[in-house]
């Protein structure tokens, strides 16, 4: 008896024919760039998919080209990654430029988001005077207990879940989400997995923001963009939250097993610290470096405290949270509420200032040089520092 | 080359289908053969770093093997038992030597004070698989139940063929042997074996791998800090996650198989409908299970030599179950305890559980669940952990979250429904009564692409039977 016909295999075989040929011949140029930052050796109709986390549809792909730029695909904690690979993503080659995210449509898309009117300065290291921030803000911290965190929030990825599970602090906000990194921080719903951020923090008030992320996007990007980024969220958040005291957490070493063989390694931890600790202004935005707690005597998270060399055990939370007890501040005055903060438009400002706030928001690290920053072909940096100046 | 791998799914699969069904019929072995070795290196390179290598060492094995099933053939019985017996050493000597003997030395290491980390080699990927299948084959014909092969394409085919090279199933050469001499794979061939393949990969992408992440959470927490609820949560879904993992790769091997009209053997029998140990075991990993039946229990003397022998072949039988899966201590116990509990079925409880429907049900699921965590976790200290949170009767219980539960369970919860959905026998039945319809076939579609874009989005983890 002859069994029945089924399609199956011809219609997967027809849909992977179209799907990659839209990719490889990629007729809106939407695909180049996905293409490009695949794993070498991944067929090009990967991109078809990663693309999809942007919302962008094969059958949306006309109407809308190039709508969003990709987020730098991060690498889940459960991957090994050899050290060759590594070094082909984290070295000094930005690994995810691409044709999607060009200057123009980058520049479009930052006028859509929030547009910082506070002053935040990432600086390169080779232009500071030797003093770092970091020791700046040290001074005036003082003790306190458990109820300053009643109007505290933390933000951050499965590191702030642990905290928000195990660190006992019952009174404080949590939003988190397990693999968050920088570049998608303000864009995913982490809120209930309903709200934005910048939509929570629209009509919550907090007092105190603890920031805790980098572990997930290590492979991605180059200390500098991560940095850029890094300022460029803190600007956003003392936007949202002018009054509140921003910490920046460091990013938590790794094991020394896990970072000698995987990509998360503890050399680009510290180069990454260091630039992050240089988005501290001592008044309002404050570098902690977290490190202290958990290393064992080699800068290395200490075996006995992790199950996955990343991540401490659920016990060891606490001694996070008692670290955190002791820098607490004097609260500043309330601001001047910000006048118009959508007053930043490009046009108001000269050429420098426009570039720098494009590139304060947009998403992708990528981004040719803008005014202002500006990074060599051997990823040393060119220029001085990069300002996400406003105009409040 | 594991089978979700996108390459292996977009490149692999395609290019060898067509080609296949393209050569003419003589010219399929040498393909097959030739072709599984490149897609083998590959892999291998690809996962180790050292493709040459174990290339070299699997060529090495069939070429000898094909030679002793030479040697023995016109040979009386004696002459053939003392060739089997050579290359039985050699074979489980190679075996020893790639998986167990720098596991060995270390753990002597303080005893003897050496240092043998120069013998800490890769080990060569699915050499546990495919040197049981050449000795499967070998003691067949010193039986004189197979006539030896003579042409060594075709023995290198039933070895290397790909879909079955790097983790099982175990295949016997008596039941390929018709496939290899003649096969014409029909358009009915590649359709139903896709389906297949479209099924496991699902099982392996959209199950196996999300309910990975429950234990890697399990991992982070520390098990000595996981409530007991969550613990026993973890238990089961692990037991889930190992399932759908290997079984998914089994029904992809046997769905790639059928579109080479090769007849791949089935692995997994719905092992979690099982009354007993022991008929968990004649429906999960069948195939291994079949080849210690038939080359161990059985020569020992089975079950027909008196009770005290059959506990004693029972007890080999597990012990060496164990010992293939890993050198590491909790194989080993895995296996002994899988014995007692099959040693006091035989003994006590079958005849216990009588007539009784649903208690032998539960035992089985209740005692099984908790053997996955020993045949997981090989650190002792983690395993003791982990069953002090099983049974929380004794330890102190810092630090625990006894929310974790509720947080972990409602977000798994829709996966586990699915997962014992799919262990109960009636998606199977309505998959064989409706599988060239439009009600099996537009969902394969959707499931299809849905692992395509978690393997291409996410970061796809390596098939759990690939260590062994």
């Amino acid at each position: 008896m002859k069994r029945p016909f089924s399609p199956l295999v011809w219609l997967c075989a027809a849909s992977a024919i179209a799907l990659g040929v839209l990719t490889v011949y990629d007729p809106a140029g939407v695909y180049a760039g996905y293409a490009a930052s695949l794993e070498a050796g991944t067929p090009p109709i990967a991109a078809v998919f990663t693309a999809v986390q942007d919302g962008v549809y094969p059958w949306s792909v006309p109407a809308a080209p190039a709508e969003t730029p990709p987020d730098p695909p991060y690498r889940l904690l459960t991957d090994i990654v050899t050290t060759e690979e590594m070094y082909s993503s984290v070295g000094n080659k930005e690994p995810f430029s691409d044709g999607a995210a060009e200057e123009g449509s980058a520049a479009d898309g930052a006028a859509a988001e929030v547009t910082p009117s506070v002053e935040i300065v990432y600086s390169a290291p080779e232009q500071e005077e030797g003093d770092a921030p970091v020791e700046d803000a040290s001074e005036g911290f003082i003790p306190v207990d458990e109820s300053w965190f009643d109007d505290a929030l933390f933000i951050g990825d499965s590191h702030i879940e642990g905290f928000a599970d195990y660190a006992g602090l019952r009174n404080a906000t949590f939003y988190y989400k397990r693999g968050l990194d920088i570049w998608s921080v303000m864009k995913k719903a982490v809120v209930n997995g309903k709200q934005t951020i910048p939509q929570a923090l629209s009509t919550r008030r907090f007092a105190k923001i603890y920031i805790m992320l980098g572990i997930n996007e290590i492979g991605c990007g180059t200390t500098e963009s991560y940095a850029e980024q890094y300022a460029s969220v803190v600007a956003q958040l003392r936007e949202l939250q002018p009054d509140a005291l921003i910490y920046i957490q460091s990013i938590f070493h790794t094991s020394q097993k896990k970072s000698d063989t995987t990509v998360y390694n503890n050399d680009t931890i510290n180069a990454r610290n260091e630039a992050i600790s240089r988005i501290a202004d001592g008044e309002y935005v404050f570098y902690l470096d977290c490190n202290a707690v958990f290393d064992d005597e080699n800068g290395a998270l200490t075996p006995a405290y992790s199950g996955d060399g990343v991540h401490v055990k659920a016990p060891y939370y606490t001694m996070w949270r008692d670290y955190l007890f002791q820098f607490g501040r004097v609260l500043p005055e309330p601001a001047e509420p910000p006048e118009q903060a959508e007053a930043g438009a490009p046009a108001a400002q000269s050429p420098a200032a426009s570039g720098a706030a494009a590139s304060a928001t947009e998403s992708a690290p990528a981004i040719e040089p803008v005014s202002g920053f500006s990074v060599s072909a051997d990823g040393g940096m060119e220029k001085n520092g990069f300002a996400v100046e406003k105009t409040a | 080359m594991s089978f979700s791998d996108l390459r292996f799914i977009f490149y692999v699969l395609p290019a060898f289908v067509l080609l296949h069904a393209l050569v003419p019929s003589k010219a399929r072995n040498a393909l097959l053969f030739l072709g599984s070795l490149a897609v083998y290196a590959w892999g291998a390179e690809l996962e180790t770093g050292a493709g040459l290598e174990a290339t070299g060492i699997l060529l090495g094995a069939t070429v000898v093997n094909y030679l002793f099933g030479r040697w023995m053939a016109n040979e009386d019985r004696v002459m053939r038992r003392a060739f089997l017996a050579l290359a039985l050493f050699l074979d489980f000597g190679t075996l020893f030597f790639f998986k167990y003997l720098f596991a060995l030395l270390d753990a002597l290491k303080p005893l003897t004070g050496h240092d043998y980390s120069f013998l800490h080699i890769v080990m060569p990927l699915g050499i546990s698989f495919y040197i049981f299948q050449m000795t499967a084959y070998l003691i067949d014909v010193c039986r004189g139940t197979l006539e030896p092969e003579t042409s060594f394409v075709d023995f290198g085919a039933f070895v290397a063929a790909f879909p079955q090279l790097t983790m099982g199933p175990i295949l016997r050469y008596g039941d390929l042997r018709a496939a290899l001499k003649e096969r014409r794979p029909g358009r009915e061939d590649v359709e139903q074996g896709f389906q297949l393949f479209a099924i496991g990969l699902a099982f392996k992408v959209l199950l196996a791998d999300q309910f990975s992440y429950l234990w890697v959470v399990l991992e982070r927490i520390g098990f000595d800090y996981i409530s007991t609820p969550l613990a026993w949560l973890g238990a089961v879904g692990y037991s889930l996650q190992l399932y759908f993992d290997f079984h998914g790769y089994s029904l992809m091997a046997t769905g790639l198989g059928r579109m080479l009209a090769l007849p791949v053997a089935r692995n997994f029998d719905e092992p979690y409908l099982s009354r007993s140990v022991s008929g968990f075991y004649r429906r999960w990993h069948m195939t291994l299970g079949a080849w210690f039946r038939d080359y161990l229990y059985i020569p020992l003397g089975g079950s027909r030599h008196g009770t005290a022998r059959t506990i004693l072949s029972l007890a080999a039988v597990w012990l060496l179950t164990g010992l293939w899966h890993g050198p590491t201590l909790n194989y080993l116990i895995w296996g002994g305890v899988l014995f007692a509990f099959i040693a006091l079925e035989r003994l006590f409880l079958r005849r216990a559980f009588g007539k009784l429907r649903v208690l032998p049900h539960l035992y089985l699921l209740f005692v099984i669940v908790q053997t996955w965590v020993v045949f997981h976790i090989d650190n002792l200290a983690d395993l003791a952990a982990y069953f002090r949170r099983l049974y929380p009767f004794f330890g102190n219980a810092a630090a625990i979250n006894y929310g974790d539960f509720t947080k972990y369970f409602s977000s798994y919860w829709w996966l586990f429904a699915i997962g014992i959905l799919l262990c109960l026998p009636w998606p199977r039945r309505f998959y064989e009564r409706f599988r060239g319809n439009a009600l099996v076939w537009i969902p394969l579609f959707a499931l299809f692409w849905l692992s395509v874009h978690f393997l291409a989005t996410g970061s796809g983890n390596a098939f759990l039977y690939s260590r062994f």
